[in-house]
């Protein structure tokens, strides 16, 4: 793979470049280097900085999660024609997981910097990649939902009990901004990304809701319609199964809670319920619509918040299997 | 904010916890990996040798000085062994109310108590409710207490849930005493209106078993004013991490457990001993972690910490 009519071509196949611009695609295929891996050689760990995205022309690449005493748990295997590595550089975080060659492996490296500036302009090639990327990473979170659930029976030591349910009197309830609200928000996560002026503009007409410890705020399940971003307190998504449950993410001040059932239009794998006393910020599917049609410089911002905090929900619910895996040998693998 | 470690397991030499890691707590000090800063205020190391003499009775080094430069500590870090040790770094918020002496420096022991503890955690406006705590407290106990730490406070008030506190420690009556403790803290807080973030997480010892706390009351609640804590966004829970396996040692580089079971080793810390923290695991949040020998090697239980 070293000639870049055949990357061009390889980038073709790619349903996550699919309609892009001729021209961009022979801009990522200028500025993309060829990689061969060995079986069992590394391409790169958790915790490196994301400086290129990995699409995989022939072998086989295992993504896993290294674990105390040389263990590991292999979260998915990817073959030709997919790509690796492109959440966390979007997201502008480091490498979430471990990517090792099963077999000899060949394929190409997008340099970091071609993609974040086709992902910074505005054309619809770039909007589409971004929207496909931003899936990728909610049908990763499903999936590793999904098999947290189905691994609960196999180690009771890292599942949680069961919490008492709240009474049906606790609800929430809609409250008034407080006066100094604009201050506190730019003091925590995703919001602190905005200017005063961008906080009014894209949250001042948005609800806030009050509701006591303990309330349900979404059930498994349910198809929620709004983006809840919590202000103050926290809220705990929990993934069950039979009498075994796990929390799957403890959202604080400036994260999100529904993730999957809004932005992927799928029922909510695990139910929320506010662990402290929560305040939260609403945002309606159809006002997220209406900020993602600005397609201007605070829906960047904005959309970059939301691929942060997606790539911490993943990193987040992966912590339980994690445990579950260094507790028993179900299903861990030695690292070689 | 302060930083630990713990351990229980096969012997190491002390130098391969405090200094050789990379993210070694003597590095934390310095450059903590999971903090934006830290206003040390001195630290203490106190260790078991299952081999020495009187091999209940840990040794201590406590100093209000700081570790990075200190030599005595890196000389004798070099010869002495361990099979359990907790060290502590302690960290203050800048104000001229904080005390830094070697009286407040942890980890705590009292006279004829076998088990220690050093915390990371910081109670909100603590002088409000100090006072409280004393009716549930041993007098015996209370005291003991020398410093103006609310982790010595706390300390006392645990071993004032357990049935006798110079026996050695039951792992399973020193968690349940150390839920009733936070119970008490949580009834005192809300009898004085204290509803803002405040984190508790502690270790307790007495060389033989280790309990573990991650927990905060009212995790959300922020502080109003952009305090020292105020700055730690995105690892507001504050931190703690866990790894189990066999023995301690360097493996690939790398300082950690070893593979293959048994387990006979646990390290626990408030953030990784390696930049690289794949090999580590955290600990959930509003959990505690209780360790102990047991027939089949080390077991490590994880309890939910509802309250």
């Amino acid at each position: 793979m070293s000639a870049t009519a055949d990357t061009m071509a390889l980038l073709r196949t790619l349903p996550l470049f699919e309609g892009l611009p001729a021209e961009e695609i022979d801009n990522l295929a200028a500025l993309s280097q060829p990689f061969a891996l060995e079986a069992g050689q590394v391409l790169f760990e958790e915790g490196d900085p994301a400086e290129a995205v990995f699409i995989i022309a022939s072998g086989e690449i295992e993504s896993l999660k290294r674990l105390p005493g040389d263990r590991a748990l292999s979260a998915a295997r990817l073959g030709p024609g997919t790509a690796l590595g492109e959440m966390a550089m979007i997201a502008g975080v480091p490498r979430v997981a471990t990517a090792r060659a099963v077999e000899a492996t060949a394929g190409i490296a997008l340099d970091a910097r071609a993609v974040q500036s086709l992902v910074a302009g505005s054309h619809p090639g770039a909007r589409e990649l971004v929207y496909r990327v931003g899936q990728q990473a909610l049908h990763l979170l499903r999936t590793i939902v999904e098999r947290l659930a189905q691994e609960l029976d196999l180690d009771k030591r890292a599942t949680q009990p069961m919490r008492a349910i709240a009474p049906a009197e606790r609800e929430l309830a809609p409250i008034a901004p407080g006066p100094d609200e604009v201050a506190y928000l730019a003091t925590i996560l995703f919001f602190n990304r905005f200017t005063a002026d961008q906080l009014r503009e894209l949250f001042g007409g948005m609800r806030r809701l009050a509701a006591p410890r303990g309330t349900e705020l979404v059930a498994e399940g349910q198809r929620p319609d709004a983006l809840l971003f919590v202000l103050r307190g926290a809220v705990e998504s929990t993934v069950h199964h039979g009498r075994a449950a796990a929390r799957v993410r403890l959202s604080g001040p400036g994260r999100i809670v529904t993730h999957l059932g809004v932005l992927d239009d799928g029922p909510c794998p695990y139910d929320c319920r506010a662990r402290e006393r929560v305040v939260l910020l609403e945002a309606p599917r159809e006002q997220l619509l209406e900020i993602r049609e600005r397609d201007d410089a605070m829906w960047r911002l904005f959309r970059h918040g939301l691929y942060q905090d997606m790539v911490d929900a993943i990193v987040q619910a992966d912590r339980p299997l994690a445990r579950m895996a260094a507790a028993g040998d179900g299903f861990t693998d030695r690292v070689g | 904010m302060c930083r630990f470690v713990a351990y229980l397991g096969e012997p190491i030499v002390l130098d391969e916890m405090l200094f050789l890691p990379d993210s070694s707590i003597v590095e934390q000090s310095v450059h903590p990996q999971l903090l934006s800063a830290m206003n040390l205020a001195g630290f203490g190391v106190l260790a078991w040798d299952a081999e020495s003499a009187d091999p209940d009775r840990p040794w201590t080094y406590r100093t209000a000085g700081l570790p990075f430069f200190d030599r005595n500590l890196r000389a004798l870090s070099r010869k002495a062994r361990a099979t359990a040790l907790i060290a502590h770094v302690r960290g203050v918020v800048l104000s001229d109310r904080e005390v830094v002496d070697e009286g407040n420096v942890h980890p705590f022991r009292f006279d004829g108590v076998p088990t220690t503890l050093a915390m990371n955690g910081d109670l909100e406006d603590f002088p409000t409710m100090r006072y409280d705590l004393l009716s549930h407290m041993r007098p015996e106990l209370a005291r003991q207490i020398e410093g103006t730490t609310d982790s010595e406070w706390l300390y006392a008030l645990i071993l004032s849930q357990v049935a006798d506190p110079t026996a050695p420690a039951d792992p399973d009556e020193l968690a349940d005493a150390t839920m009733r403790a936070y119970k008490i803290v949580r009834d005192v807080r809300a009898r004085h209106g204290l509803e803002r973030q405040s984190a508790v997480n502690l270790v307790l010892s007495d060389g033989r078993c280790l309990v573990a706390t991650r927990f905060a009351y009212d995790y959300g609640w922020y502080h109003d004013s952009w305090t020292f804590a105020g700055r730690e966004r995105a690892n507001d829970f504050t931190t703690l991490w866990f790894a189990q396996g066999t023995g301690y040692a360097r493996h690939d580089g790398e300082w950690s457990v070893g593979p293959g079971r048994p387990e006979s080793s646990i390290v626990i810390a408030s953030e990784p001993l390696t930049h690289d923290r794949s090999r580590w695991l955290e600990v959930p949040e509003y959990a505690m972690l209780v360790a102990r020998p047991g027939p089949s090697g080390l077991s490590t239980e994880t309890l939910e910490l509802d309250l």
